[in-house]
């Protein structure tokens, strides 16, 4: 398991809502020539740019801590829980939002 | 068979008129250097070619668009296969399309292709490419993610393969599979015109 000699990035997006401050966005980086125990930082703000604290985000079955936007996620552990769909995020006194991978 | 009776066979849909299609089409097609060799790099088979055919030209009416006045119905459905072939190229604009047609063939000219029907906004074909995505993503995550890093983030099967533990037969293997399934949910979600 290796990432390619390059940057990668993942999106991922709640589902539509209407107010801003509802929605999330989640932007993953993979560092050049990752392995397993490489962590991938997790950079998660709403939809109005405002970092997101104090917030858990579901991916690949593991729950990622979210404090001043930020969190990370062992590549390995990435790649191991690939085959789950759940991509959630829940932030203390809102209701779970669910979302997914996007272009962008 | 005559022209006209060919083009009536063809616009019939049945296995008299695409046995000719498969023949006169997609066969010289595939073995042409430039859209052939593309269509290769892009992992689309010759089955995809003809399955795309055929749901445009019969299962969407478009056979109607050829202007059966003596041109070569050969020669204008292959433009439309190359068209396709040119369009899929999952590193153009790191977005991914399937749907295209080609503005102009080899000599520069317009083409007389069936285009007048895409008449999406591009706001409307980003919502539509993300239901797709959605809808691929619930049939499984991995056939969402070998899709995303090989057109948005431009890796070659190879780099996907060794990401993720698989080998390069299969990350293509995915990659198709997933082309085709993003291609059927497209038509699934899209608006009738």
């Amino acid at each position: 398991m290796k990432s390619p000699d390059k940057t990668l990035f993942f999106f991922y997006r709640s589902i539509p809502k209407e107010l801003n401050e509802d929605i999330w966005i989640v932007r993953i980086t993979l560092p050049p020539n990752a392995d397993a125990d490489t962590l991938m930082s997790v950079s998660a703000t709403d939809g109005n740019e405002v970092p997101l604290d104090e917030a858990t985000f579901e991916l690949s079955g593991k729950r990622i801590s979210i404090s001043g936007g930020q969190g990370t996620l062992p590549y390995g552990d990435f790649v191991k829980g690939m085959g789950e769909t759940a991509v959630w995020m829940f932030r203390p006194g809102r209701t779970p939002i669910p979302g997914g991978l996007t272009f962008g | 068979m005559t022209p006209a009776e060919i083009y009536e066979a063809v616009k019939a849909g049945g296995d008299e008129g695409w046995k000719l299609v498969w023949e006169n089409v997609i066969v010289p097609e595939m073995k042409s250097l430039r859209s052939g060799e593309l269509a290769r790099k892009y992992c689309i088979t010759d089955g995809d070619l003809m399955g795309m055919l055929y749901e445009e030209m019969i299962g969407k009416g478009k056979i109607s668009l050829f202007r059966n006045d003596g041109g070569s119905l050969w020669g204008w459905m292959r433009q439309y296969v190359r068209g396709y072939v040119m369009k899929s190229n999952p590193n153009s604009h790191g977005e991914f399309s399937i749907e295209g047609t080609a503005e102009c063939n080899e000599s520069g000219e317009a083409m007389s292709l069936p285009d007048k029907d895409y008449g999406v906004e591009s706001a409307e074909v980003w919502r539509m490419t993300h239901r797709c995505l959605k809808d691929l993503w619930n049939e499984g995550p991995r056939k969402a993610y070998v899709l995303y890093l090989r057109t948005r983030m431009h890796l070659s099967s190879a780099e996907v393969a060794e990401m993720f533990d698989l080998t390069e037969a299969n990350v293509d293997q995915i990659f198709s599979r997933s082309v085709k399934q993003m291609r059927a949910n497209w038509v699934k979600h899209e608006k009738p015109r």
